[in-house]
């Protein structure tokens, strides 16, 4: 969620087994997700006009049962989860990069220059940066994709730019860096060959950690109706209409909450588990 | 400590002047004006209403004025809700959200820190695995998904407790948005406790005070329980960002007339003072509470204090 600080000491479950189980259901889920086109006869959109409001279970293969316009619950929830997924991996994806080429600019400058950058983060971090993002998400035409892609990756860059300044700083004292420019190597590549490699562990555990936030900030501005418009659904905005409908239809509620639920709970097992197997320092 | 604090309260100053920028113009670039989904109006009309709120000067002369009035005090009228100016709207709604996130903040703590203190001292039993389990399931439980199903729990199925309203913050009304909002923070507050004091008890001092044959208890008390809420403390900066961000969904959720709604309202109506008075509010509370954090930790821990 929005603000959150990474805490260590989760589920303290045998490391091993609790990564490999969470790895093995999240691809199950993906899979789901994925070919659940194939697997029912619905599509996300079809309206059936004569089941409105079905309740899970009803005949003709509505399992999750209909909403009110008559849409199948699973194919909607099944849409819901690949969008979320989507944008959650892109998001993901850019704000790590972001963070990754300023956390190791910031470290490796040093001086006066690391200075201004880390303090560019810390104001960002002591800013309610949700806000931002939410008159971002507004402004541009609203639902777009794209748009909010890049609403939400600007949040989930600050992190990841401390933990790779934090390495970037301390390699840089190593001996390796500097026989490398000793040897006149330009920093570009030194930053590409031998810094890079060696935060590689700790950002990518850090990534799989981001994927789950990026996600809920997805769903929590599609939940307030700033995200993806209909027809097209995503996580947040079907907990949304789930949440209107709730006294009459829970079904509607239950099944895109519990998804969410699951994978975020599953992404964050993985990341947990991730960093304890990359990331030395956490090691107990 | 006192220079150190005066001086950071000065530091706020640009700070604020830099969101209220950043804000200021984002909002701005963006396309669309208020009185776009108007009743189509007369072009003469559209100019009239735009030079009296003073949206036909040039972008900059529009920032210095509004800057200007902001240093008297003034946040300026609010162009969709004609009666009323931005103080008067978000000074009806803000006591409302400060009390809701004031009092799932205060539960989240005095039920947080006894439970991971209860957690870290049976590390591996039972009831740690159960408490860990469970801070790890409400992190996974997002604000939007936990209020409507504790909704839907107990006030539609076991009609215990109104499913939404605030009716002036009767207790009734407010224990579910307060248990919705807290629950995150509580799960965050009882992981940071309980590593904070696994992390102290193994420290030389601490098993040296035990091989003295100091009591369990008053070790706790009076040796590891600071040392060990520190990192607890430092991110009370973050969870206020956290409460606030949680509210604007709480009060979505359960239909509580605080100040969160304006924002979002705000923002798709392109009520431009509204959302920079929001902002403004907003990020002023924020980088109170992370100042008060960071004094609060200085204060805790001798080795900051002495500089």
């Amino acid at each position: 969620m929005p603000g959150s600080t990474r805490v260590s000491g989760g589920i303290e479950l045998p490391q091993g087994r609790a990564l490999r189980v969470a790895a093995a259901l999240l691809l199950a889920l993906c899979m789901l997700a994925l070919f659940a086109p194939l697997l029912s006869p619905h599509a996300p959109e079809a309206i059936d006009w004569s089941r409105l409001a079905a309740a899970p279970g009803a005949a003709d293969a509505h399992w999750w049962g209909t909403d009110r316009l008559g849409r199948d619950v699973f194919a909607r929830t099944m849409q819901g989860l690949r969008i979320s997924m989507l944008i959650g991996f892109v998001a993901a994806l850019v704000s790590v990069a972001i963070g990754l080429l300023w956390g190791a600019i910031a470290g490796y400058a040093g001086g006066r220059t690391d200075a201004v950058m880390m303090r560019i983060v810390d104001v960002l971090y002591a800013l309610p940066y949700v806000f931002l993002v939410i008159i971002l998400a507004t402004l541009f035409e609203r639902g777009s994709i794209p748009v909010l892609l890049i609403a939400i990756a600007s949040v989930g860059w600050l992190t990841t730019a401390r933990i790779v300044r934090g390495q970037t700083l301390a390699l840089r004292q190593r001996e390796f860096v500097t026989a490398a420019c000793a040897m006149g190597v330009p920093t570009a590549r030194i930053l590409w060959r031998h810094i890079l490699p060696n935060v590689a562990g700790p950002v990518i555990a850090y990534a799989t950690l981001t994927v789950p936030q990026m996600i809920l900030y997805e769903s929590f501005l599609s939940f307030l109706g700033l995200g993806v418009q209909e027809p097209l659904a995503s996580l947040g905005s079907l907990v949304s209409d789930g949440a209107r409908d709730m006294e009459t239809a829970p079904w509607l509620l239950l099944a895109p909450a519990g998804c969410l639920v699951v994978l975020t709970l599953l992404l964050n097992i993985l990341g947990d588990g991730l960093r304890d197997v990359l990331d030395p320092r956490t090691r107990a | 400590m006192m220079r150190h604090a005066v001086l950071r309260i000065i530091g706020l100053v640009p700070t604020l002047l830099l969101l209220v920028t950043a804000a200021f113009f984002v909002i701005r670039l963006a396309p669309g004006g208020p009185f776009d989904d108007e009743r189509p109006a007369l072009p003469e009309v559209r100019a009239n209403l735009e030079a009296a709120y003073g949206l036909d000067a040039p972008l900059t002369t529009q920032y210095l004025r509004y800057v200007r009035g902001l240093l008297h005090g003034d946040l300026g009228p609010s162009f969709k809700h004609k009666d009323s100016s931005v103080s008067e709207l978000i000074g009806a709604g803000l006591p409302i959200s400060a009390t809701l996130g004031a009092a799932a903040l205060a539960l989240a703590l005095l039920l947080g820190i006894p439970l991971g203190v209860g957690a870290a001292l049976r590390r591996g039993s039972l009831t740690d695995r159960a408490v860990a389990l469970l801070a790890a399931l409400a992190i996974a439980l997002p604000t939007f998904v936990l209020g409507p199903l504790l909704a839907l729990l107990f006030g539609v199925r076991l009609r215990w407790l109104p499913a939404a309203g605030w009716d002036a913050g009767t207790l009734r009304h407010a224990i579910l948005p307060v248990v919705t909002l807290a629950i995150p923070v509580l799960a965050y507050v009882i992981r940071l406790t309980r590593t904070g004091l696994i992390e102290v008890l193994g420290l030389d001092y601490i098993r040296a005070a035990r091989a003295r044959g100091i009591g369990m208890r008053r070790l706790v008390v009076t040796h590891a329980l600071r040392p060990a809420l520190l990192p607890l403390v430092s991110w009370l900066g973050p969870a206020t960002a956290f409460v606030l961000t949680g509210s604007l969904i709480v009060e979505t959720v359960f239909s509580i007339p605080g100040a969160g709604r304006f924002l979002v309202e705000g923002a798709l109506n392109r009520d431009y003072t509204l959302v920079m008075g929001m902002t403004l509010v907003y990020g002023t509370i924020t980088l109170i509470c992370n100042l008060l954090a960071d004094l609060l930790y200085a204060w805790l821990d001798p080795r900051i204090r002495r500089h």
